[in-house]
């Protein structure tokens, strides 16, 4: 596959066909070259290589909701809420990272949880991290006949904390206004290697960085709603959207760390 | 004749009064139920599709494009504007003011500027796609406010004054005043418009529509292609649903695809996909409703002024009685003894908003429910408080003579709501629920819980009195088995399967005997469009005067049959029998159609019916508009996150007045399904346009109606025991519409919740309370 | 210069056009121009059919199979679902997901099989149990969404015979209702689900060895070449089909 893709490097990938048959339907859209990998076995498969999973390129949504069920259920319940049985049957990981929608719904969880990407051209592969592949809005670093061979994730480690929540307008099958998802080590009351991810807020899925600097070494208590506003403030930029203002977006945005963050202590306190 | 059968006879019968399954079910399960897509087609059918307007308002160049350049277009074989419609360019139900083709100007984008005919769908689409139009954009009107500023309307104003409104409002103990908005709704009918255009020979033509109102297509294709309205054709055996949807705007396309199979000679279909049928078609009008209210400590309403303004896009289409509903329901249940009311129809570069399930009577309710919950907060009080302190009285105990009419002059004769709300209060178990979501809130921080109980009042008839009137078509065959034909249409209903019943008591048979064809003009002429929920009682009525005359032929023929007298004759569920005693023989249903059939008497009768009663002029919204009353009530329960704004049903109850029910499980299904279609308008469903007056939510990616998982398991639907006082068949009353308004207690309950965050402060939140919506109400009520 | 549809893994390059045929015996067609997939029973080869032919399209237009409906063409109402299915690892069995025919392209059903909701009653005219409850419990009101509704329940009952509402919820997130509520279709799939679960399970003994048939060899290529055993042909000619009214039945039924 990798050498046709070499010879016909304008051909179109087709794997969920999630997007590819939208683009048919509404758009006319008629690629020259099509390569489906639905019957590429060697992209069809989920390998576990102890400290993370790799997941191939064509394996569908449906294969990884089940898979992260136990070790990452917010990721899971993400997955649940924006395809629905049919299309998570044949969408991708793959496909909608390389989609690069910016609120393409697994990013934020997969950026949190430090994924990265194998890519592929002819024979030769790298590694790219999830955080690096973005440089633009849809726009990313694959090169001509490039293309994604694998997702490895991180599996869950002790005292890791993941939470994502989705914020959508219908509950049910519906594209985010924003997800956020944050991943942390608790150290007693600290939380360390803090990741915060979001849609929705910049022209690709991104770590937020100030937020996390805010949370990085911290108990939950000493997170303030007014530190995370003008963090988001200076990460990015107002913009009202579609699907919602850049009021409720933020806000949400903000609410949610804080809500995890509760949240985990909480927990902690519990047990 | 007027008055159906008499009743007694209908219920020895029984076939009315069952759940009888839907005619179709079978077949809708097994995917062989036929919409018009799934006709085979004829060879030679050829596609078209509609070339749209870009901009909201402009002046066509020419005819607009560029003829040779899309004939110039693979698969292409010709394009038609305005120019080659020989007849009237018009598709607008009441008001000719609609062209189907844009003529010299266009008023919305999306509007239909041509139409592409071309030997494949996909070359007719595409074409349609790349097709440039040549127009001069001119300044666009998108908005209520805009309207409102320039003054610009489809049709002049229309009020009521009722008492001394001004003079009552200024002396008045307490006074509100306030603005709230309802938004737009698209109707997403799972099955999109379609026509299927088929010339005949002689100039004669075809047209299958999926459609609610056959007729009027024919009348109007007719005049575009200046041909006798018997020579136009349209038949509809069903839709994948409607709802106010495929009244009048059917036309927009049936217009365009007959004037295509007329020029060419050939079958043309036109079927448009999901984002061109949300793009050009009519939506539920969104309203703006200014309110100024005076009342006492008690929350007795003493007098209101309401302002309505509406949009109602570029023409009038149902703008008129949509609006005048919306008037006619500013009381719902309650008297209003002094009142002030003006409709603005606003003019905008928008779609032609067009009917939606209620018609302007929801829009009407939510200003009067918001008035409610405004004073309720105001005063301290339980909004059900305020409910039961306003509802009409009879005037023997209010003392007040007017206090049993509306403010259109209407003396109501069968108000029941104060009974239902009783019993719904009872079976939702409303005061425990109350305590308990009080607890939660008290307890819980993040999480509020609303809870809301909101009757309705819902008026029967088409407030355009001609249209109050319906036909049928009963023939029944040698071998006992009988063609019901009628005028309405069937949407997914029930219709046909409760005419099927009325038919069969009425003539005696049983009901699987009994078949309900496919709507056709050439079969009932001059049908109404299947509408303001009359569907069931109008046409029902005119089934039931097709079946006396032939119930009366059967029994003298039955009685020499049986050698006894007509008196004792009796034909129940397909048997004929006597009941004098005189014999006891027993002759089958399909013996007795032979021997009518030998014995030369006819087998075919036509009925009609109009409705009795109503005298209303809708100049002056002022007289007896409705035959009757249709009472309902919901107490919704919800949970609220305030920090997201996301919102959850906990749990629903329903009691709902269907009268006596022809078919139960058929008006439960109806309740349901208006429940949840009026959730989806007051809470997820929102239409966006930017600021050039594009529309960009065109699709169910970004329109979203409920699906399963917003319906909690908690949802009971009970009947409040009661006949029709009007003699409508079975003592039935009418459900298409009504149970829509339920869903008013599912926003208000979102209302209680976000009141919740701040008890005592008044909650200001428009519809739809979407999450964004449900948090800045949060979020403001705590800075308030 | 024509283009490729290429069905990874293997060297078959769909080429564009070609007629359409339906054969009772396994046609040991070689040629690779073609899309082969099992329907009922049968093997359905559609030789050179437009690439981009949504398997919808092709469904409703050249098999005149009209249960599937198009509602939206973009995969988010389900008023086009349909089941796929493909041969397990032991071979003796056809796994499914439901999939929105609307989205998905013709050349992607290559070696699988397909269920539409004619697929599902029986030729003595029983219903499957999801149908008959369907009907009992009054669960379509136009009708129009209820073939992607069976078959989206259909599909969860072949794994899944005891859901909780919550799960039929969940399996019917992907399908719009505008009529019903929902809640009627619930409580239907609850009562099918009462049935024994064999009998919820799709009819496909006769799918199996026909999968087997048409499964193409995997090829293991060196880096070098580039199969290309493509006809040289024109992107847009459509294709000539055997012209059938209603789904292939077999004929005199039993």
């Amino acid at each position: 596959m990798a050498a046709y893709l070499t010879a016909f490097p304008d051909t179109q990938l087709l794997a969920g066909s999630t997007e590819i048959g939208l683009q048919v339907n509404k758009q006319f859209s008629r690629p020259k070259h099509i390569c489906y990998l639905g019957n590429v076995k060697a992209l069809s498969t989920v390998k576990d290589e102890g400290s993370a999973w790799t997941i191939g390129a064509a394996v569908s949504l449906a294969t990884v909701e089940v898979l992260l069920a136990d070790a990452y259920p917010d990721f899971a319940e993400v997955l649940r809420r924006f395809g629905s049985p049919p299309i998570r049957s044949t969408a991708t990981l793959a496909g909608n990272i390389v989609n690069g929608s910016p609120i393409g719904d697994t990013m934020p969880c997969l950026l949190a949880l430090g994924a990265s990407l194998v890519l592929r051209k002819g024979k030769a592969t790298r590694t790219v991290m999830l955080e690096n592949f973005y440089t633009g809005m849809k726009q990313n670093v694959l090169q001509p006949s490039e293309f994604v061979e694998a997702i490895v994730l991180p599996k869950p480690v002790a005292n890791q904390v993941f939470r994502a929540h989705k914020i959508s307008k219908r509950f049910e099958q519906d594209i985010s206004a924003t997800c956020c998802a944050v991943s942390f080590m608790r150290t007693g009351d600290r939380m360390t290697q803090v990741k915060v991810a979001y849609n929705g807020l910049a022209p690709s899925p991104c770590r937020a960085p100030k937020i996390e600097v805010l949370l990085e070494g911290k108990s939950a208590t000493d997170v303030s709603a007014d530190a995370i506003d003008a963090a988001i403030a200076a990460s990015f930029t107002a913009r009202d959207g579609l699907r919602a203002t850049w009021a409720y977006r933020s806000l949400v945005a903000r609410n949610l760390v804080l809500q995890f963050v509760e949240e985990a202590a909480n927990a902690a306190q519990e047990a | 004749m007027n008055a159906p059968t008499d009743i007694k006879n209908l219920l020895k019968a029984g076939h009315q009064g069952q759940e009888i399954i839907h005619e179709s079910a079978h077949l809708h399960v097994t995917g062989e139920a036929d919409y018009t897509d799934d006709i085979p087609e004829q060879r030679g059918t050829l596609y078209a599709a509609i070339i749209k307007s870009p901009v909201a308002h402009g002046e066509l160049i020419g005819e607009g494009i560029d003829r040779d350049a899309i004939l110039a277009m693979h698969g292409v074989i010709a394009v038609f504007t305005a120019k080659d419609i020989p007849g009237e360019n018009n598709c607008g139900p009441i008001i000719h003011d609609d062209p189907f083709l844009a003529e010299g100007k266009v008023e919305f984008l999306g509007q239909a500027v041509a139409v592409v005919v071309a030997r494949d769908m996909l070359y007719a689409r595409e074409a349609a796609h790349k097709a440039v139009v040549n127009v001069k954009e001119l300044p666009a009107i998108l908005t209520i406010e805009q309207a409102m500023q320039a003054q610009q309307f489809v049709m002049p104003a229309k009020g009521i004054t009722r008492g001394n409104p001004a003079g009552v409002l200024a002396s008045a103990p307490r006074r509100i005043s306030g603005v709230t908005e309802c938004g737009q709704q698209e109707q997403f009918y799972l099955e999109g418009h379609i026509s299927y255009a088929v010339p005949r020979e002689d100039g004669q033509l075809t047209l299958y529509v999926s459609t609610q109102h056959p007729d009027g297509n024919r009348r109007e294709a007719a005049s575009a292609l200046n041909l006798n309205t018997a020579d136009v054709e349209v038949i509809c055996r069903r839709m994948g649903g409607a709802f106010g949807g495929k009244e009048g705007n059917a036309s927009i396309f049936s217009q365009s695809a007959a004037l295509a199979a007329h020029k060419l000679n050939r079958p043309v279909k036109l079927r448009v996909n999901r984002d061109d049928d949300m793009m050009i078609t009519g939506k539920r009008h969104d309203f703006r409703i200014k309110y100024d209210i005076g009342f006492d400590e008690e929350g007795h309403i003493l007098a209101a002024d309401f302002e309505l303004a509406s949009r109602c896009g570029y023409s009038c289409d149902f703008s008129g009685p949509v609006n005048d509903r919306a008037v006619l329901h500013i009381d719902n249940c309650y008297y209003l003894p002094n009142l002030h009311i003006i409709s603005h129809r606003c003019k905008t570069n928008t779609q032609s908003a067009t009917a939606f399930r209620g018609f302007g009577g929801p829009q009407g309710m939510f200003g009067i429910e918001t008035v409610i919950e405004e004073i309720a907060t105001t005063l301290g009080k339980d909004p059900l408080e305020i409910r039961l302190k306003n509802l009409y009285r009879d005037p023997a105990v209010s003392g007040d003579a007017a206090s049993m009419t509306t403010q259109y002059g209407q003396q109501i004769e069968d108000f029941v709501a104060d009974k239902l709300i009783d019993q719904l209060k009872a079976e939702s178990q409303y005061s425990k629920r109350r305590e308990a979501v009080a607890a939660f809130n008290a307890s819980s921080r993040y999480r509020k819980r609303g809870l809301s109980l909101v009757p309705l009042k819902f008026g029967i008839s088409f407030t355009a009195t001609m249209l109050n009137q319906g036909g049928a078509l009963v023939n029944i065959y040698m071998d006992g088995s009988v063609v019901v034909n009628h005028g309405g249409t069937e949407m997914g209903q029930g219709l046909n399967t409760k005419m099927a019943q009325v038919a069969a008591d009425a003539l005696g048979a049983a009901v699987k005997v009994v078949r309900v064809t496919a709507t056709d003009t050439q079969k009932v002429p001059n049908a109404s469009a299947t509408a303001a929920s009359s569907g069931a009682d109008i046409n029902g009525a005119a089934v039931n005067n097709a079946c006396g005359p032939l119930r009366e032929r059967l029994t003298q023929v039955a009685a020499n049959m049986l050698g006894c007298a007509p008196d004792a004759v009796l034909i129940a569920n397909g048997e004929v029998k006597c009941t004098d005693g005189s014999t006891d023989k027993v002759v089958a249903w399909k013996d007795l159609a032979k021997q009518a059939w030998l014995d030369r008497v006819s087998l075919s009768s036509s009925g009609f019916y109009m409705t009795p009663d109503i005298a209303y002029d809708f100049t002056t919204l002022q007289g007896k508009a409705f035959y009757y009353y249709c009472y309902g009530a919901a107490v919704t329960e919800t949970e609220i996150d305030t920090r997201t704004g996301e919102w959850w049903l906990k749990g629903v109850d329903i009691v709902h007045d269907v009268g006596q029910s022809i078919n139960p499980a058929i008006d439960k299904g109806q309740i349901e399904g208006a429940y949840v279609q009026g959730m989806g308008w007051l809470t997820m469903e929102q239409i966006i346009w930017d600021k050039k007056g594009k529309l960009l939510t065109h699709g169910p990616s970004t329109y979203k109606i409920p699906v399963a998982g917003d319906i909690p398991a908690h949802f009971n639907v009970s009947f409040f025991e009661n006949q029709n006082v009007k003699p409508t068949p079975f003592r039935s009353k009418a459900v298409g519409e009504p149970p829509l308004m339920l869903a008013l207690s599912a926003y208000f309950s979102l209302r209680d919740a976000v009141g919740a965050v701040a008890p005592g402060k008044v909650v200001r939140m428009d519809a739809p309370a979407t999450p964004e919506c449900v948090l800045m109400a949060c979020e403001a009520i705590k800075r308030a | 210069m024509i283009g490729h549809f290429y069905v990874g893994a293997t060297d078959v390059v769909v080429a564009p056009r070609a007629s359409i045929t339906l054969s009772r015996k396994p046609l040991m067609t070689q040629v690779t121009n073609t899309v082969r997939f099992v329907l009922d029973g049968e093997i359905v080869e559609a030789q050179g059919v437009r690439r981009t032919t949504t398997v919808l399209d092709y469904l409703r237009e050249d098999l005149q199979r009209t249960g599937t409906k198009e509602g939206c063409a973009e995969g988010d109402c389900g008023a086009c679902v349909i089941m796929i299915g493909e041969l397990n690892e032991a071979g003796d069995a056809v796994e499914y997901k439901p999939v929105n025919s609307c989205i998905q392209l013709l050349p992607a059903l290559d070696g699988k099989s397909v269920k539409t909701v004619e697929s599902l009653k029986k030729s003595d005219g029983r219903l499957h149990p999801v149908q008959a409850a369907m009907v009992e419990c009054h669960g379509s009101q136009c009708g129009f969404c209820t073939p992607g509704i069976v078959m989206s329940l259909t599909n969860m009952v072949q794994t899944n015979t005891t859901p909780t509402r919550k799960d039929v919820a969940d399996a019917l997130s992907g399908n719009l209702c505008r009529c019903t509520g929902y809640i009627p279709i619930i409580d239907a799939t609850l009562k099918a689900c009462s049935q024994p679960a064999a009998d919820l399970k799709v009819d496909d003994k006769a799918d199996v060895p026909l999968l087997k048939e048409i499964r193409r060899p995997s090829i293991q290529r060196s880096a070098s070449t580039v199969t290309s055993s493509c006809n040289p042909l024109c992107g847009h000619a459509r294709a000539v089909s055997l012209f059938r009214l209603q789904p292939l039945k077999k004929w005199p039924p039993t």
